[in-house]
């Protein structure tokens, strides 16, 4: 417990630090082979997770909710749900290149939050979209890949001396993504498929918020 | 989300009228008669793209006319405690019980008004309701408006053949997607502390 928290701690301060690491090449291993590891943090093949998210909104509002959310990695399709506690679904939506709302309750039937969902989910999920630029080591991590997803956007993949990761979006060079992976002592969820037991996400900015995903549920879809 | 209880709590209510009567008129006459309910339940969340639905259990306590403390046991610890018109939800988590802001949504003050209604058995009085009796000691329950419809499609309740005994009851958000509650160890009319609908502990 003293150890996540210590954890948590330095994951708030690192959020807190709003400048890209600097990379460091490794002479022993390319861009290619570095990427690998980092591709490693993202689940392979078809995958069905239930988890009991706690949300801190602006204003310090707490809710509740249970997601269950379908990945698709390959075609880069999710289909996400966000029900209450007593399985009233407030939000269905699928991604399949477009977003299409099969229900949504307010307040949570605005595009925006749709937008919103479906580009955290994409971003916890899936490799990141566009050229691995730079992949080497900082002073804080065993690996680090750079990812230049549009002329705006930076996305690195983190991977640390622990092997937990984090996954951190910059838009106009300025930190607004953060996601850390914490892992339990289930040997199969982290060891044979590295699925994390906790994601901690925060989106910084005037509407900030932050997530916290305690996984229940996560299985392989055949 | 919060029309949930005060349905559930018509289901216990009407059930105990439906063994005396067989119309809603009869059940209304009937249904003042409930002061108190407690029970345990098992929700089960049935979603066409779940190969299994998703349970939880817990216990609710309901006392007349408007006291309500739904608490689910596992697999979090959540309790919903409505007394006085005051509505209040509190999670467990690392540091303890913390409240929840999404109790404080519209919809959950709608059950406040709703719930004196169908205690008094006033089902038909139900300004978001229509109340049927059917075969097999079924109530179903249909929302007049089309915009409450497509939030909830039905509400379907099947009784048991003994007496203060409720099967199931089956929310339906549309043909792929519903919750089902099953209830067990039901105690009617038993004195419940106020306490239990102020205080989490």
């Amino acid at each position: 417990m003293k150890r996540i928290s210590i954890l948590s701690l330095l994951f708030i301060l690192t959020v807190s630090c709003s400048t890209y690491p600097i990379i460091s090449p490794v002479k022993s291993l390319g861009i290619a082979e570095i990427r690998n590891k980092c591709q490693g943090v993202f689940p392979v093949g078809k995958w069905r997770f239930v988890h009991f998210i706690d949300a801190t909104l602006p204003g310090k509002k707490r809710i509740f909710m249970m997601g269950i959310t379908q990945i698709y990695p390959e075609k880069k399709k999710i289909h996400c749900i966000l029900m209450t506690i007593e399985g009233l679904v407030v939000f269905d939506a699928l991604y399949d290149g477009e977003i299409i709302i099969n229900r949504a309750i307010p307040p949570f039937n605005s595009d925006k939050f749709a937008k919103g969902m479906i580009s955290d989910l994409r971003l916890i999920f899936f490799q990141p979209e566009g050229r691995c630029v730079e992949a080497g080591v900082s002073d804080t991590s065993k690996w680090i890949c750079r990812y230049q997803t549009d002329k705006e956007t930076t996305v690195d993949v983190v991977i640390h001396f622990d092997n937990r990761w984090t996954i951190r979006r910059y838009h106009h060079h300025r930190l607004d993504r953060a996601i850390q992976a914490y892992f339990g002592n289930d040997p199969d969820l982290t060891t044979k498929n590295k699925i994390p037991e906790r994601l901690e996400l925060i989106a910084r900015g005037g509407q900030g918020y932050s997530l916290n995903l305690k996984l229940v549920e996560a299985a392989p879809i055949h | 989300m919060t029309r949930y209880f005060p349905i559930i709590i018509l289901l216990f209510a009407s059930y105990l009228c439906v063994g005396w009567a067989d119309s809603l008129v009869g059940i209304q006459d009937k249904a003042g008669e409930i002061k108190s309910v407690t029970a345990n339940f098992t929700q089960e969340k049935h979603l066409n793209i779940l190969l299994k639905p998703l349970i939880s259990k817990g216990i609710f306590y309901y006392q007349a006319p408007q006291s309500l403390r739904w608490e689910y046991i596992s697999p979090f610890q959540s309790i919903l405690l409505i007394h006085n018109g005051d509505v209040k939800r509190y999670i467990k988590g690392k540091g303890g019980f913390v409240r929840d802001s999404s109790a404080e949504l519209q919809s959950m003050q709608v059950v406040m008004q709703q719930i004196t209604l169908w205690l008094g058995g006033h089902f038909n009085d139900n300004p978001d309701f229509n109340a049927v009796l059917e075969p097999d000691r079924k109530i179903v329950l249909r929302p007049k408006e089309k915009s409450f419809a497509a939030i909830i499609q039905r509400i379907e309740l099947v009784l048991s053949d003994q007496p203060g005994i409720i099967e199931t009851v089956r929310i339906f958000e549309n043909n792929k997607s519903y919750t089902k509650f099953t209830f067990n160890d039901v105690r009617l009319n038993q004195p419940i502390k106020e306490a239990l609908f102020q205080k989490i502990r």
